[in-house]
């Protein structure tokens, strides 16, 4: 099979980006961050003036240059990534080792920041990225590959255990979850025969005590318990808990108005600048507010596998499923844990919590999807391909 | 499209075509999840929202801290080293004070009025209380440990302005009560209550209780509502921590070593530890310069800080601490190490006892020795010539222990060093012990030399430990620090046992050993180390150091153990660097300096303790019957005189004699231990003016001498040591009144240069 095989796309002919540019995508996307803008000043309520103020210039500066990338991205062939695919995963690699250098930085009990000079950097985030790049060109070999399965397996295995593995290290428990859903979500879309689901379903059982005991820290374990029980915690997870119910409850239709929350003003809901935003957002724009970043999540997924449905290959298929399942699951996490269905982690809710590296490598992701979506075959909203 | 997923069938393990199937299950999956999450948003905002409200309203002021009691540090008998005191914490809530009702017209000035008030009662700066109260949020510490009249003022404030939203809450402060007192063992703990060092470090876990906490659910209309309930969690209390030091003991090892630093100008500090053999308990471990524990970082005493003055001095920067660190926060017992010269001879002999190369009454011979080039020479000139082994020890021969050792070997000698446990800590739970230093190879001059102590280091508390090995019996134990630990309640969570390393020699040996030591006090170099009527075994060292030549630093020290029949104690006393001896031949040894000051504290420990004592002849013969003082309270001039007489004192009386008067004041006081035939002085008139005398030199005169020449002047005598005068306090030539005690210490010479 010849190389040109592979795809259906005419790559010599570059798309007419303002005929396929993804609008409503991009729409979805400046929606949310641009809620996240309205949010975060009074999210950050009771915190130094000059925190606050930084921390805003920040967040603003992450917001255009995340839109400049995102749209940079578009026009660029996501082939490039696929061809870069293992430089960019082995620089990542890199990234997530300085954190054990004197670059290192430890927050919130978990040593996996490292400290650039001007700004501090998580290097999980565009790591999420770079394994999903990886397992795409895997995944994509493999269908194509004939006669060496075994090679493709321990090539997959590998590529996307060695991240995960760093991150159980830092102790980072929401965003390895992260990985374990969008690698189980690309499989399943790539077509895994269901029996094998089951037998990781079993290992991954198996493997539960020896991750609770070695990958947990006291702070992660307490939460996860205090979920199912959360008496055993009062005035620690348990407390965090309540007082976001408190905090969506008290919102109702409209909300309190914008720095008026009574929850978010007693200072008590912990990183409500990040991990419990969306109870700041409930509290003080209530139902309303809420609705809002729900249906713009909406449109975003429902948009990201459509552009995966559509792709013009292989590759393009799996990354667009990879980046959804990514964001799906901290919308879902994220979102849940703030009204009570999850366990707390400390996984951001995308666009919306403060912090550049995150929204840095979101809008990154969307530059990613926007370039799919350019190159994509043509067809309606949920248009057939063929 | 439908080529390649023909291609794929081929591939087993995945299943081809599934793409848009696959995708259009996750498709309905999400959006049915997404629906739940929007349905539950829903949920909490309007079906619980009312509820969820009203508890929202009550959660407007922060959790605030009842902060948990440090637990308390005891001596071996109950008495308090270590204590947190109750002292509050001031915070304020400034969304209360913005919002109190009483002065909604005018709230800015309100908002002043506070931060004026709480800055100038609590003694803060006030732009910073000012910050605070006009920050949005609910809370905000203002200060910490307050103590309790500052907030009596504070809260009649609160009460006569009515103010609302400040709150005064527990907190805790540590207190030691005996300031330096033990000062290395009990450490301190920081600002947070945290343990900085000593046992407050190594037992923070223990010490630190959980804090409680008050989840306060009242609304910012102080209105409580009908749904508000105050959650309280009580705190939970840290675990109290007995020690086996005794206070009394430290506190006259304390004293002993000051003074001695002090009389002999000691450069260098000094360290005594006192064991119970028996156990390995440590009863008093002191080290000099200390500090005093309430102001651990205060400008350090008792030793030279070049570069700095108390004027600067602020604690806080590293430079400091570092100096501090290596001075007075430094626990010499433990930490340093030095050679501990003749006092290692008896760790010799129990190897060559032990082994059988000889027996205590073994001939020996005392003649120089020249071992690989080097000649090894006893400190008497001549030689002690051939004498019995014991009689070598109380010479302290060092060519006769050169050459057992080398008859014994060095691979049997070092295993000997080993046992005793001269390679390995000590095992105790204080932190910082220091590591001893040995030849790695010795060769057998190195083993020749340290046969008698020489070119290796030890560390105070190894020595301490081996005598005690020594003194029960062979067993070889873990220096003990903290005897028990027990919770809040009075429950006993930790309790200390008896911890035997090894046994390093037979009983037999040891008992021998004992016997030669007794009378190297009794008889030899450590004869300044005899105290009256107790049977004390040890031996003295003076211990050179690599700067001996250049400045003459000389490390001083005296090992005993007492009773020798029934060792109770081990007493290690060590001052490193003294620079003069009162004594006009200005001697430095461990015989002329550490041995009678070792024996003035071991006197006092026996005493505390309530120690048997036998007194052999000889001591009755030196020592003067001496007899208390009585009391001449409510007496007559006669009365007093005829008690007087029959305890064998005589009376002087000043101002008018006449045996119906009563008795206004006596000197000595009731209670002091005087000779028979000693004088006491009365006054019968409550002005009357005190009769002065000079106080006569004493130097080189025997007791008797002293004695006399003292009751000539009407002053009385306080007996320390055995034979010539050496120091005596009050100096010669001071003016005092009649009737004063003049503090006398006795030495024997002859033995200048031993070790």
């Amino acid at each position: 099979m010849s190389h040109s095989d592979r795809y259906d796309l005419d790559r010599s002919k570059r798309p007419n980006m303002l005929l396929k540019f993804d609008y409503i995508l991009f729409a979805a996307v400046i929606g949310l961050a641009v809620m996240g803008i309205i949010i975060l000043p009074s999210a950050m309520l009771g915190y130094k003036e000059s925190v606050i103020k930084s921390t805003f210039i920040v967040q603003i500066g992450g917001f255009i240059v995340g839109i400049i990338i995102a749209i940079a991205l578009s026009c660029v062939d996501y082939i490039v990534f696929r061809h870069m695919a293992i430089f960019f995963y082995g620089a990542n690699i890199l990234a997530m080792l300085l954190v054990y250098s004197p670059l290192g930085v430890e927050r919130y009990g978990s040593r996996n920041w490292i400290d650039l000079g001007i700004t501090t950097y998580q290097p999980a985030e565009l790591m999420k990225l770079a394994t999903i790049i990886m397992v795409a060109l895997c995944l994509e070999d493999m269908k194509l590959d004939n006669g060496r399965t075994l090679y493709n397996v321990l090539r997959i295995g590998f590529f996307f255990a060695l991240p995960l593995g760093l991150v159980l290290l830092q102790k980072d428990l929401g965003t390895a979850l992260v990985f374990v859903f969008f690698f189980v979500i690309m499989l399943f879309v790539a077509g895994l025969k269901m029996r094998y689901f089951a037998v990781t379903a079993v290992a991954a059982l198996i493997a539960f005590p020896f991750v609770w005991k070695f990958a947990l820290n006291d702070a992660r374990r307490s939460r996860i318990l205090t979920f199912f029980d959360p008496s055993l915690d009062p005035i620690g997870a348990g407390f965090q808990a309540r007082l976001a119910k408190y905090a969506i409850g008290s919102g109702q239709i409209s909300g309190k108005g914008l720095g008026n929350g009574p929850i978010n003003n007693a200072g008590q809901l912990p990183v409500k600048d990040s991990d419990f935003v969306f109870s700041v957002v409930c509290e003080e724009l209530g139902f309303i507010g809420a609705s809002i970043i729900i249906f713009l999540f909406f449109v975003l997924l429902i948009k990201m596998i459509g552009i995966s449905r559509r792709s013009s290959d292989y590759f393009g298929q799996y990354l667009a499923i990879g980046i959804f399942a990514m964001f799906l699951f901290h919308f879902l996490e994220n979102i849940g844990m703030n009204i009570g269905i999850m366990p707390i982690t400390g996984v951001p809710l995308p666009f919306i919590s403060k912090g550049g590296s995150s929204l840095i490598t979101n809008f990154f992701s969307i530059g990613v999807m926007l370039s799919i979506s350019a190159r994509r075959k043509s067809g309606g909203f949920f248009g057939e391909s063929s | 499209m439908k080529k390649k997923e023909k291609n794929t069938e081929k591939i087993t393990w995945i299943s081809g075509g599934q793409l848009r199937k696959r995708s259009l299950i996750i498709t309905l999956c999400f959006t049915l999840l997404l629906s739940m999450l929007a349905v539950r948003v829903g949920y909490i905002q309007f079906v619980k929202g009312a509820e969820y409200q009203k508890l929202a309203t009550n959660q407007q002021t922060k959790t605030r801290v009842i902060t948990a009691k440090r637990g308390t540090i005891y001596d071996r008998n109950g008495n308090t080293l270590a204590i947190s005191a109750t002292v509050y914490r001031v915070s304020i809530n400034p969304r209360d004070i913005k919002k109190d009702e009483n002065h909604q017209d005018n709230i800015a000035e309100h908002q002043k009025h506070v931060a004026e008030k709480l800055s100038e009662i609590l003694d803060v700066n006030y732009a910073e209380v000012y910050e605070k109260v006009m920050k949005t949020n609910a809370y905000q510490e203002i200060k910490r440990k307050v103590e309790d009249e500052v907030i009596t003022e504070l809260r009649k404030w609160i009460d006569e302005e009515d103010i609302f939203g400040v709150y005064i809450d527990e907190d805790a402060k540590r207190y030691y009560p005996n300031n330096s007192l033990a000062s290395h063992i009990i450490g301190f703990t920081g600002t947070d209550d945290q343990g900085l060092s000593g046992i407050e470090a190594i037992y923070d876990e223990h010490l630190t209780g959980e804090d409680g906490y008050i989840l306060t659910e009242v609304d910012a209309a102080r209105q409580s509502l009908p749904l508000a309930e105050e959650v309280r969690i009580e705190p939970k209390n840290g675990n109290n921590i007995t020690l086996t030091i005794d206070e009394t003991i430290q506190y006259l090892v304390e004293k002993s070593i000051e003074q001695s630093v002090k009389d002999y100008n000691v450069k260098n500090g000094a360290a005594c530890i006192v064991m119970n053999p028996n156990t390995g308990e440590i009863l008093a471990m002191a080290s000099n310069p200390d500090f005093d524990l309430n102001e651990p970082f205060a400008f350090p005493t008792g030793v030279e800080v070049e570069g700095y003055d108390e004027s600067t001095w602020t604690g806080r920067t590293q430079e400091e601490v570092n100096i501090l660190n290596s001075t007075v926060w430094r626990n010499k017992a433990l930490s340093d190490t030095y050679e501990p010269g003749s006092t290692f001879k008896p760790i010799s002999s129990v190897a060559f006892l032990e082994e059988g190369l000889i027996t205590k009454d073994t001939i020996v011979s005392d003649s120089n020795y020249t071992l690989m080039g080097s000649t090894i020479h006893c400190w008497k000139k001549a030689t002690h010539g051939t004498e019995p082994f014991y009689k070598a020890v109380w010479n302290s021969c060092n060519p006769v222990f050169a050459r057992l050792a080398v008859q014994l070997g060095v691979e049997k000698y070092y295993s000997y060093v080993r046992a005793f446990g001269f390679y390995d800590k000590t095992g105790i739970i204080l932190s910082g012990e220091g590591t001893s230093i040995f030849h790695k190879e010795p060769t057998e001059l190195d083993m020749a030399v340290a046969a008698f102590g020489q070119r290796f280091q030890v560390t105070p508390l190894q020595m301490a430990t081996a005598y005690c090995a020594i003194a029960n019996g062979g067993e070889l134990l873990v220096p003990q620090i903290v005897k028990e630990v027990t919770d809040s309640e009075g429950n006993v969570i930790e309790k200390a046992e008896k911890e035997v390393v090894r046994q390093v020699a037979s009983t037999e040996t040891c008992k021998t050993i004992l016997e030669i030591m007794r009378g190297v006090v009794a008889e030899g170099t450590g004869s300044n180390g005899y105290v009256k009527g107790l049977r004390v075994a040890g031996k003295t060292g003076t211990s050179e150091t690599v700067t001996t030549d250049i400045d003459g630093r000389y490390i001083v020290s005296f090992c005993g153990i007492f009773p020798s029949d029934n060792p109770e104690v081990v007493i290690l006393y060590i001052l490193d660097h003294p620079v003069s001896n009162p004594n006009q031949t200005n001697l430095i040894s461990g015989g002329a300096i550490s041995a009678p000051e070792a024996a003035k504290l071991i006197d006092e420990i026996a005493n505390y303790l309530k120690i048997e004592r036998v007194y052999s002849d000889k001591d009755t013969s030196e020592l003067k019957n001496t007899v208390m003082v009585p009391s001449s309270e409510n007496k007559t001039v006669g009365q007093f005189k005829a008690e007087l007489k029959k305890v064998g004192l005589n009376i002087k009386v000043v101002g008018d004699d006449n045996e119906d008067l009563y008795v206004k004041s006596q000197m000595p006081a009731e209670g002091y231990l005087i000779p028979e035939g000693s004088t006491v002085v009365v006054y019968t008139a409550d002005d009357a003016q005190e009769e002065m005398v000079e106080v006569p030199d004493l130097k080189n005169l025997s007791v008797n001498e002293a004695l006399n020449k003292l009751n000539s002047k009407n002053l009385c005598m306080k007996i320390y040591g055995s034979g010539k005068v050496m120091k005596q306090s009050p100096a010669a030539g001071e003016l005092v009144p009649i009737g004063t005690v003049v503090t006398v210490d006795f030495r024997t010479l002859g033995f200048e240069g031993a070790e």
